[in-house]
């Protein structure tokens, strides 16, 4: 009797907290189909919400300035985190060691400290609210995420293919573009979702990099947030989480198991 | 990092030229040269100048002779102990679930609904919850109807809004890291100390404790180190008294007035939240082996934590996600 107790209450813990996590998720999504314009009950459903959203220039704005930010960084992050990750996998450990610190230094200390440290060097080259400072400091913030992916494929990936492919003839280049590149290509893709993922919600960073008259979608609803909530912003967050959903999705399928791209691992790659 | 063997064996294999490395690190070293180590030293440097340039300990001065400062440096290291403590509480149960009691076609499931939290934005975490307990929102209104609270009332503009969004938000972490953490050990050394005897206490105490406490601290780095830097949350939530030492960093840093002292600020927010990891970390190191007493015994099995310990340290050389 005892001993089936306590896995009973754990599991439900569990799902209890499922739900808790949703909870501000739902919230947002009843409430796009709700009547109240101040978000309040009792429910009658109405698609309005989601019409006047499509003519609100404002909030559509700066979902287009998210996306152009969050593509233009993605792309330049997952060029150079592929390039890093392959000239790391052939360097000394006196290269790789700085990199992987400045690396990690990116991933842990706040969005907030490292958005101070970029205001005062932009603004030493005269970048300081400008556009071009923006998409650096998104680029530099989700770089290690493309290399953590592609890194870890590279380390798992057998030499043997590379050597297969030069002893068949291939020269270097040739062995990089039809070997490697295929080779490390999901973890490629799955690293662009990640570092798409991380730009568009970078909102430290935005906040304080924007130029001047320009609003991303994170700093539009920060702004806004504080004179109510709109079912306008509950419809477009609804939108933005069935995406998120959509992207697990495929993230999972990608990597088998879109919860290690997460966790920090602490097995040895069994590979 | 990669193992010794399988390095020597690709360099040994496919000698490459150095230009063609020198050529793969250029851009992302450039990158990481100007945009990450770069502003790293600013913060350090650029708090101890004046705005006309000159080195100067004022701004620090400034900082630690002000009592609304310290105040607010000690709230803000005591909301982020206590958020990140609690959501690791909250969140360990549930993920030993998820690891030992969860059939495995569920979990993929049930990690896909802890990561879609996660990879959302915080803003909009921020403002779902808004919704949730504002005046006449969806919790106040099941409230009023049960007759606890009557609906024009809300917790929002308090600390204990900024506080339960905060701990809302660590959660997936900690659930992530945690599962990890119940994973790793082995049912078979469970089943073995139960064998033998051990209570259920001894068991927690001397088996899972020790096996889990390295990631514990992990866990605490990563969501310590993130809750310090919190400012939307107590902005929009904390109302007047829940403020934190972020919100005064962001409000400084906006009006592009004196930034200097907004970059003192962070530095003593990340050397304050580095020396409590730290404290933190040596904590648990000595509680690995503190109950047992018996120091010869433990050596092995500290040995063998303290490497795991090192592996997890290091999260982008041990990534084994694709395949």
């Amino acid at each position: 009797m005892k001993k089936t107790a306590l896995p009973r209450l754990m599991t439900l813990w569990l799902y209890l907290l499922l739900v808790i996590l949703a909870l501000p998720l739902v919230s947002m999504a009843v409430l796009s189909v709700n009547q109240s314009r101040y978000g309040t009950f009792p429910f009658h459903f109405t698609s309005h919400w989601y019409t006047s959203l499509a003519g609100d220039s404002v909030l559509i704005g700066a979902l287009g300035t998210s996306l152009n930010l969050a593509l233009q960084a993605t792309i330049f992050a997952v060029i150079v985190g592929t390039l890093l990750s392959l000239g790391m996998a052939r360097s000394k450990r006196f290269i790789t060691v700085p990199i992987n610190g400045l690396l990690l230094a990116l991933l842990t200390v706040p969005a907030l400290i490292l958005a101070a440290g970029f205001v005062i060097v932009f603004t030493w080259f005269g970048l300081g609210s400008s556009s071009l400072g923006l998409v650096l400091g998104s680029i530099v913030t989700s770089v290690p995420f493309v290399v953590l992916l592609v890194s870890g494929r590279l380390r798992d990936l057998s030499p043997n293919y590379a050597e297969a492919a030069h002893s068949l003839g291939a020269g270097p280049l040739r062995t990089f573009l039809t070997i490697t590149i295929p080779l490390i290509a999901p973890s490629i893709a799955a690293g662009a979702m990640l570092a798409f993922v991380v730009t568009f919600n970078n909102f430290a960073i935005q906040l304080f990099l924007l130029p001047i008259g320009v609003s991303t979608l994170p700093v539009q609803i920060y702004s806004s947030v504080r004179y109510g909530v709109t079912p306008d912003v509950d419809a477009l967050a609804t939108i933005i989480i069935l995406s998120t959903v959509v992207l697990v999705v495929v993230l999972n399928w990608l990597s088998g198991n879109a919860a290690k791209l997460f966790t920090p691992q602490t097995k040895e790659a069994d590979g | 990092m990669t193992t010794p063997r399988t390095t020597l064996g690709r360099r040994k294999r496919r000698p490459r030229g150095a230009m063609a490395t020198g050529f793969l690190l250029t851009p992302g070293g450039l990158l990481l040269g100007s945009c990450a180590a770069l502003p790293l030293a600013a913060i350090v440097v650029s708090g101890f100048t004046s705005d006309a340039g000159s080195f100067t300990f004022a701004n620090f001065a400034t900082i630690f002779g002000n009592s609304v400062y310290m105040s607010l440096l000690g709230r803000t290291l005591l909301i982020a102990f206590f958020v990140t403590v609690i959501s690791i509480c909250l969140a360990w149960p549930a993920s030993w679930a998820l690891a030992r009691y969860t059939r495995p076609r569920l979990k993929p499931l049930i990690l896909g609904l802890v990561i879609i939290p996660y990879i959302t934005s915080q803003l909009l975490l921020i403002y779902g919850f808004v919704s949730l307990i504002q005046a006449g929102g969806p919790v106040m209104s099941a409230l009023s109807a049960i007759g606890l609270a009557s609906p024009q009332t809300s917790i929002m503009y308090t600390p204990t809004a900024n506080i339960m969004m905060l701990i809302v938000e660590s959660i997936p972490t900690a659930i992530l890291v945690m599962y990890s953490a119940s994973e790793q050990i082995n049912g078979s050394v469970l089943e073995a100390s139960r064998t033998l005897g051990a209570s259920k206490r001894f068991v927690f105490t001397r088996v899972i404790w020790p096996l889990s406490s390295a990631m514990i601290g992990v866990n605490f780095a990563l969501t310590f180190v993130q809750t310090v830097g919190a400012f939307a949350e107590p902005t929009i939530l904390g109302g007047p008294n829940g403020q934190m030492l972020g919100n005064a960093l962001a409000t400084q840093l906006q009006s592009g007035v004196n930034q200097q002292f907004a970059v003192a600020m962070a530095l003593v927010l990340l050397v304050a939240s580095l020396v409590v990891v730290g404290a933190v970390t040596l904590l648990l190191g000595w509680s690995r082996s503190a109950p047992s007493g018996i120091r010869r015994s433990t050596r092995p099995r500290a040995a063998l934590i303290a490497a795991q310990a090192q592996r997890a340290q290091e999260p982008l050389g041990t990534q084994g996600g694709l395949r």
